[in-house]
Parts: C-alpha cells; structure tokens; sequence
C-alpha cells in the first residue's frame, strides 16, 4: 500500500511538474510507445500466446494493429484534438475570446482486463497521454505474462514518473481504489464496475466503465444465411468466446434455426479444420475457473455441435445449442466462451421485446436484406453500439464511440473519444475591461424594461 | 419502496416509446415555455418569498436565460436528433457508419434551492429533448417555489413522462434507491458523493453540478472602477447565494488598499446607501444559513457592510479584509453576500494558492494585461474561467457549464444538456455482399491474410515533409 501511495504520489508530483502539457512532450511519449510495440512485438504476441493460446496472426490483428493504428491516429491528431474550439457568441459577448479548452485531469487509473490483456491497457494509455495526463497501469493479473511484461516494457520507454505500472489481484486493486485519481477508467465485469464506480464516489472521481452483459444477435428469415453464419462464427469463436462484444446469444425463427446451425457448422469446418482441438487458431479458456463456469452453462441444454472438452488444456470445443429457454442458466450471465446457444423467436416484434426486457447490451448485432427491419431494430432497442450484417465491426472504427449504456458501462473511447475522456473541457470567456457601458444593462438598480431589449 | 409505484410507471411510460417523435419532444418543451410565460409572476413571487430574490434578477436567471435555452434547443432539435455520420475506413467504403442519439430512459434530476426553476428547468430542457421520461425533485428548502412547481408543472407536461417529488433528505434517500437511467444532481460536494455512490449501486450514470470557493485575482494592473462593478455584481448578486459567484479575491495589499473605496462607490451605486431597503438586494434563504454566515464575519476585519438583522435574514454586502487562509471564512465555500480579500505578493503566489486547494467550479482574473490573465488560466484548472468579468461565461449556452475534481463531473448548456442526456451510440450498418473482402479475416490464418489485413485497416502516418 505504502508502495503505491508513493508511486501514485511520484505520478501526481510529476503531472504537477508540467513537463506532460507541452505537445512535443506527449508526441514524443506516444512515438517511444510505438517503438515498444514495434521493437517488442515478439515478447508481446509470445505473452499473448502464454497467457490465452493466442495465435499468432489473431494476436497480432486484435492487440498490435488496433494499437499502432491508435498511436498514428493520435500523433497525427493531436495538435487538431488539443486545439482550443472557439465557439458561437451571442450578442454581449461579440467582442470577447469564447472558446473551450482541452486541459489533462490529471492522474488517471486505466485498470485492464485479461480477454485482450494488451490492448486494453494500450488503448487507453495512449488516449491518457495524449490528453496530458499521468498515467497509473493496473493490468489483469489474470493474464499473468501480459501483466509481467507489460510492467517491465512502459519504465524502459516512457517517462518513469508520470506513467507508473502497478501489479496484483483483487487486494492490491481494492487498495489502489481508495487513493485518489482524476479520472479511472475500467474494463471488467458489471458486478465489479459497480465497485469501482462506489470507490470513485468517496473522491467524486468520474469513470468510464466498460462492462459487458448479453449481447444479443438477431437472424432475420430474409438475409444471406452463409453469409451471416460466417460472420457470426468469426466473431463469436475468435479468442475462443472471449470478447466483450461477442454475440452472446441468437434469436431467429424456429423455421430457420436448423440452417443456422448447419451454416455455422460449415464454417467451423472451414475456419479450424476437422479437428478443431489441433488447430493453431483456435483458442482456450484462460482459466480452470472460466472452463468451470462455462461447462456448468452446458448442463441440461440441447448440444447440436460441439461440447467436447479437455480440462488439462481449459478447452472447449465450439458449442451450439438449440431450443435454449430463456430462463435457463446459460441465458443469465454473460457466456463469455465458445458456446453459442439459440433461442427461438416468431417475429422481430418478439425479439425486440426479448432484448428490451433485458439489461442493455454493450452490443447488439441484427440480420437481414431488409433495411426497414434493420432501422426499426436500431430504433426501437438501446445498446452500447450496433453492428447490423455483420459484428464486432463497430468497434474497429475510430471514428466510432466505443462504450456500453445501462448495465454495459458508461462513458467511451477510442481514437479522439479516449482523448476527450481523459481531457477535462474547460468553458472559457476572456472578456476586455473596457466597455463597461455595455455592462451597465445588467447592474441593479434594475429596470425591468431594460430586460426586454 | 415509497416511489417504485411512480418510476415503474414513469418506465412503462418510456418503454410505450411516446417520448421518442421529435414531435413529442417539441411540445413538451412548448409546453414548458408556456409554463414560463404564464406563471412568471408566480415565479417572481415565490422566489422572493423564499429568499427576497429581486424581480430583476429572477427573471433574468429564472425566465429569460430559461427561454434562451428552450428557444436554443426548439431552435436546433432536428439537428442535434440526426444520426451523426463518420468517416469510414477502406473496407467500409459502402457501409455506413453513424452515432446514433439514443435516450437514457428515465432520468432523475435533484436541483438545489438558489436557482430553484432554473436549476431543474435547464436540466430538464435537455432530458426533454433527449427523449427521457424524468422525475424532477425541486429543493425543499425553497419552499414556496417546491410548492408552484409541484403543483402547476404537471398542467403543463405530460403527466405519465414527467413526475415533481417533493420531500426533504429523506424521501431524497428513497427516491435514490430506485433505479434511473441518468441522475443529474446540482448541490454541495458532500451530498454529490452520496448521489453518485447511490447511482453505482445501479450504474447509473451522473452529472453533478456541485461547488466550492471560486477564487477572484485582481492584478495591479486594471480599471479600478470597472473591476470593482463586475465583482460586486458577480459576488452580491441573489445575495451571494451563485455557485460561481466569486468567493474571495487574491490581490497584493496596494490593491486591497486602491479596491475598497471602488467596491464601496461600487455598492452604492448598486444598492444605494442603505441595501437593505434595496428592491435590488435579496436576503438569506434560511435561518440556518444565516447562522452560518454571520459567523463568517470574524474572519479578517470588515472594511465594507457587515450589518445583519436576523428577522430578515438580512446580511448587507460585506467586504472583509485581510483575511487570513486560515479564517472560518476560508474554510468553506462563502455562498452568501459576504467578499473575504486574501492579500498576497504577487500573480505567482495567488497561482500557488489557487492550485493548493480543491479546483473551483469557475475561476476568475482581472487585469489590463491580457498576458497576466492569460498566465492565471494556463497555470490553474476549474470548472469554467472568466477574464476580467465574473458570471457571464455561464449565460452563453455555447459554452459547456460544469467542474472538475472536487466542483463536479460533466457538463451541460444548450447542446450539452441534450447530449448529456443522449447515449450516443455507435451504429454500423454493413453490406452483406462483398464477402471476399472479410476473408483475410477468418482463419486458418496466414501471414498472406495478415498482410492483406494490414494494408486495409492501417492508419498510415502521413510522410513527414522534409525542407531540403
């Protein structure tokens, strides 16, 4: 504990020192984070593979790319973000400067999560420094060698003070939860979202919370089957499951369900070959206790592919299944695995009304060659964001918000929205002390004639 | 759970989905702009019951800078409403991409009794727009101003989308314990923590509009006469009783010396020899207040006012001098017709002083200088900030209102009261033919895929220019 009030106490020292306003400065942070991504890249994808037997092509597009993509964007950017926005006067303030004012908060807490270990503290590390913040790192412990290396790459590049790395489990985030921040911004589950937001509170900390829940996936009768099971596999299976934004659940029509699961089935097949437990892009469970969890959703359902399992290796095979009730267990939490369950509905109407009495989603996939259909959905449910004919596409977007609503989270990054949660916008009006007789209009004694000018 | 009757029928209300057409939308704020025009006099009325408001003053922040951002947001609805399309990366050339503004649901907004209609008003202007239901719980210390409202905005609104609870702390308490969508709280730093642990019971998210001690840097270098009317009128106006009023002054002691004949002429020419028999001069809202502000006055010497009358919650424009940091006076955010000067040596000291302690909710330097205000603004952060004049930063809609730190977390005014009631989500709206161009996507992966990958989804980095 003493550790950390000094390392965070070093990083508030060092915020108030200055030396993280200048541009140049957070240009040249974010050029010397590039050089580690690029000169370390086998130590990351290697930790990557340790922690969740992550493949190498599908380590190095979901952590690396997305996280150099990032860097340019906000070296590039930067000068434009930074620069303060003059904005529309009004008549009494016709002579003045009126503008806002991107100014840092701080020191800001990025606490990551253990599914993309590496660029979910990237991506938010580099929003922090580009908005000229100091920097607290809490990377998942769960993912171990991501956390170690993590620790060891920031001090060997970016300034020691102001962008610190602290490790541990549950005890050490508790504790590091009581010092004060400027802004901490969590990626994790809803249960402990709701703890970090209460530990904010004594400090009237803002958050951005980034949380997950069921992400629904609605099949239209009318849509390109093939097409929309392949992209279904793709984003439900990549990272064996384990993405926030995964879709979680299928709603289509009972007419359609057998399709659908012979579509997916074929590009199972296609994706990871006739056995899939020796393909090299096919991922495991991080943990005997996730393994645990997922096969106990398994108990009592209907397993039209799939199921096989190997506790030595936390794998799972990727799992269908049909028919699922509504109140089942596997209907309740966030699966967070290889296993897709599908529960029929008779109409869009149902389905809306399915999604809609259930906490909002951080995302919610639906489709379909009707467009009408397709606008209805968007307007008639609520989620943290949207991907129709397709998933998890919304999020590679810089341009995109990227955040939940409701249960899902609060708040959003990525590209100029890291930089904007990490900045504090400041409302600023430099009037002149001449021309007081201006003034005069407003000071008492008052005529409530003068008022209606 | 007294109030979970009166939200699950506010939310059966959302879920109908009648809050959604603009045209909804538009006459309830018409609806709302009506209630302005027709119980103006009863505005008038009970905000001078409650804390001797002047008719000026309340019909400037209660009425007229109301309709400002009722006729901002009629005005620019449609607008703000429309999906906001982005610009898209090469895969996505034939998708499209947009930020849609989705409403919350049901939102809660706790406003304070200083501002009593405004300070829900303007809150309530943008949950409106947003297309929310809401819950408006007015302060039950501005009593008679709680009662107009609980009783006549219901003739106005649609009474099955937008519910007046009136109560004190506890009711307060109850009503936090049900779930909102969105809780907007305007009030002290001690009960915004309270909201804000309550909300994360639930996640709610939150803005809070909270407070503290706005500090006011007066440089050597400045018109005296012009300084001193723009701190009085920002300070003394509702009786000192503004989140943003300046809370005391930083200058060197040349300055207090030079100031205090200008804020006494200043005074005067507001309120007349006597500001007590001033139509222009509120009074304190509650005994309690009062109580604390008349202790207040030990603090330094006072060099202008200091008269009370506690019948009339009467405390007269008061300058106190040479007030030292540790006095009562600045142990607290003033809120009350009271200017304590701290006296220091120079820009450089009150810029340490200013950053030693929590950051305000506005921040205000005067100076003929513009390179010293400028200095000021750089070196310090708040909330807003104000050169050479106080208040007015808050009376552009533009310009977003809210603190930092300790004086709050997010921000509203015109487009940002609509926005911070909006979740603004990301929608992606792809083709479903083009397949060959997802396949570097899939597996079995390659370095072949890899590289395709690469080429389509990098940001390159512009070629820097090199001058030979």
């Amino acid at each position: 504990m003493e550790r950390m009030q000094q390392v965070v106490g070093r990083a508030r020292a060092a915020f108030n020192s200055g030396r993280s306003r200048p541009l140049e400065f957070r240009i040249r942070q974010l050029k010397a984070l590039e050089r580690m991504v690029q000169e370390k890249e086998k130590e990351i994808m290697a930790a990557l593979k340790a922690d969740l037997s992550k493949s190498g092509p599908d380590a190095y597009s979901h952590e690396i790319l997305g996280v150099l993509g990032e860097l340019v964007l906000a070296m590039e950017k930067l000068p434009s973000w930074a620069a303060p926005q003059p904005v529309k006067k009004n008549l009494l303030t016709m002579r003045d400067e009126a503008y806002i004012g991107y100014e840092p908060l701080g020191v800001v807490l990025v606490i990551g999560a253990w599914n993309y270990p590496f660029v979910l503290v990237m991506q938010p590390l580099i929003g922090a420094i580009a908005a000229g913040n100091a920097v607290v790192v809490k990377p998942s412990e769960v993912s171990k060698n991501t956390a170690k290396l993590v620790a060891e790459l920031l001090p060997q590049y970016l300034d020691k003070d102001l962008y610190a790395v602290i490790t541990g489990g549950v005890p050490e985030t508790t504790d590091l939860l009581t010092l004060r921040f400027d802004h901490i911004l969590y990626t994790g589950s809803t249960a402990v979202g709701k703890i970090v937001m209460a530990a904010a509170a004594k400090h009237l900390t803002p958050v951005t919370l980034e949380l997950g829940g069921k992400s629904p996936c609605y099949i239209d009768k009318d849509c390109d089957l093939a097409v929309a099971c392949r992209r279904i596999t793709w984003g439900k299976y990549t990272n064996c499951g384990q993405t926030c934004i995964a879709p979680d659940y299928i709603l289509c029509d009972p007419s359609i369900q057998g399709k659908v699961v012979e579509n997916i089935k074929a590009t199972l097949k296609e994706f990871y070959g006739e056995d899939v437990k020796s393909s090299p892009d096919y991922g495991r469970i991080v943990n005997k206790r996730h393994f645990e969890r997922i096969l106990g959703l398994l108990a009592g359902q209907k397993i039209a592919y799939g199921g096989q399992t190997d506790e030595a290796t936390c794998f799972i095979a990727p799992t269908i299944l049909t028919d699922v009730s509504p109140e089942s267990k596997v209907m309740e939490e966030e699966i967070f695995g290889p296993v897709l369950p599908i529960v029929t509905v008779r109409s869009v109407d149902e389905a809306i009304e399915f999604i809609n009495l259930r906490e909002k989603p951080l995302a919610l996939y639906v489709f379909s060659n009707k467009k009408q259909l397709i606008k209805r959905v968007i307007s008639e449910t609520s989620s943290g964001g949207l991907t129709a004919n397709d998933v998890l596409m919304h999020s590679v977007l810089p341009e995109l918000p990227f955040g939940g609503v409701g249960h899902s989270g609060m708040g959003a990054y990525h590209g100029r929205f890291s930089f904007e949660t990490f900045s504090h916008r400041r409302a600023c009006l430099i009037k002149d002390l001449r021309w007081e007789v201006l003034n005069k209009l407003r000071y008492p004694p008052g005529s409530m004639e003068m008022l209606h000018l | 759970n007294p109030y979970a009757g009166l939200v699950s029928h506010l939310r059966a209300s959302w879920l109908s989905g009648k809050t959604r057409p603009m045209e909804y939308r538009i006459a309830q704020l018409e609806a709302l702009g009506r209630f302005l025009d027709d119980k103006k006099q009863e505005i008038l009325e009970a905000t001078e019951l409650d804390m001797g408001k002047p008719s000026f003053e309340a019909f400037f922040s209660e009425i007229l800078l109301c309709k400002n951002e009722l006729n901002v947001t009629l005005n620019n609805l449609c607008h703000w409403m429309k999906d906001e399309h982005v610009d898209k990366n090469l895969v996505m050339q034939l998708d499209s991409a947009f930020i849609r503004k989705d409403p919350f649901g049901v939102v809660l907004i706790i406003a304070p009794w200083n501002y009593p209609v405004h300070l829900f008003l303007v809150p309530l202007i943008g949950a409106i727009a947003a297309g929310n239901c809401a819950i408006i719980k007015p302060s039950e210390i501005s009593k008679n101003t709680e009662r107009l409202i609980a009783e006549t905005l219901g003739c106005y609104l649609d009474t099955d989308c937008f519910a007046v609870v009136t109560g004190g702390v506890p009711e307060t308490t109850r009503l936090l314990e049900n779930k909102f969508d969105y809780i907007f709280f305007t009030g002290i730093p001690p009960v915004g923590r309270i909201v804000m642990t309550a909300a994360a019971k639930h996640l709610t998210p939150v803005t809070l509009e909270l407070g503290g001690k706005n500090p006011c840097y007066v440089s050597d270098t400045c018109d005296l006469s012009n300084v001193a009317r723009r701190v009085v009128w920002g300070r003394f106006f509702n009786t000192g009783q503004t989140c943003t009023a300046p809370d005391y002054l930083l200058c060197t002691l040349e300055m207090q010396e030079k100031l205090m004949p200008a804020l006494r002429e200043a005074i005067t020419e507001f309120f007349g020899p006597n500001p007590r028999e001033s139509p222009d001069f509120g009074r304190i809202v509650s005994d309690k207040q009062f109580q604390r502000l008349r202790a207040l006055l030990g603090s330094g010497r006072v060099a202008i006012g200091g008269q009370t009358d506690e019948a009339e919650r009467y405390i007269a424009p008061t300058v106190l001098a040479d007030v030292q940091p540790s006095d009562p006076a600045m142990q607290e955010e003033i809120f009350g017709p009271i200017l304590p000067i701290v006296v220091i040596a120079n820009v450089d000291e009150a810029i340490d002083f200013i950053n030693a302690r929590p950051r305000p909710l506005a921040l205000y330097a005067f100076s003929c200088d513009s390179k010293i205000v400028n200095q000021v603004l750089e070196r310090t952060s708040s909330g807003g900030f104000c050169g050479n004049d106080t208040l007015m930063h808050m009376t552009l809609p533009s310009l977003p209102f809210g603190g930092i730190g300790n004086s709050g977390m997010g921000k509203y005014h015109g487009k940002f009261t609509f926005d911070t009631f909006s979740h603004h989500r990301a929608c992606l709206h792809r083709n479903m033919g083009l397949e060959t161009l997802n396949t570097p996507r899939y597996p079995p992966y390659t370095q072949q895929k890899l590289g395709l990958l690469t080429t389509t989804f990098e940001v390159k980095r512009k070629g820097t220019c090199t001058l030979l």
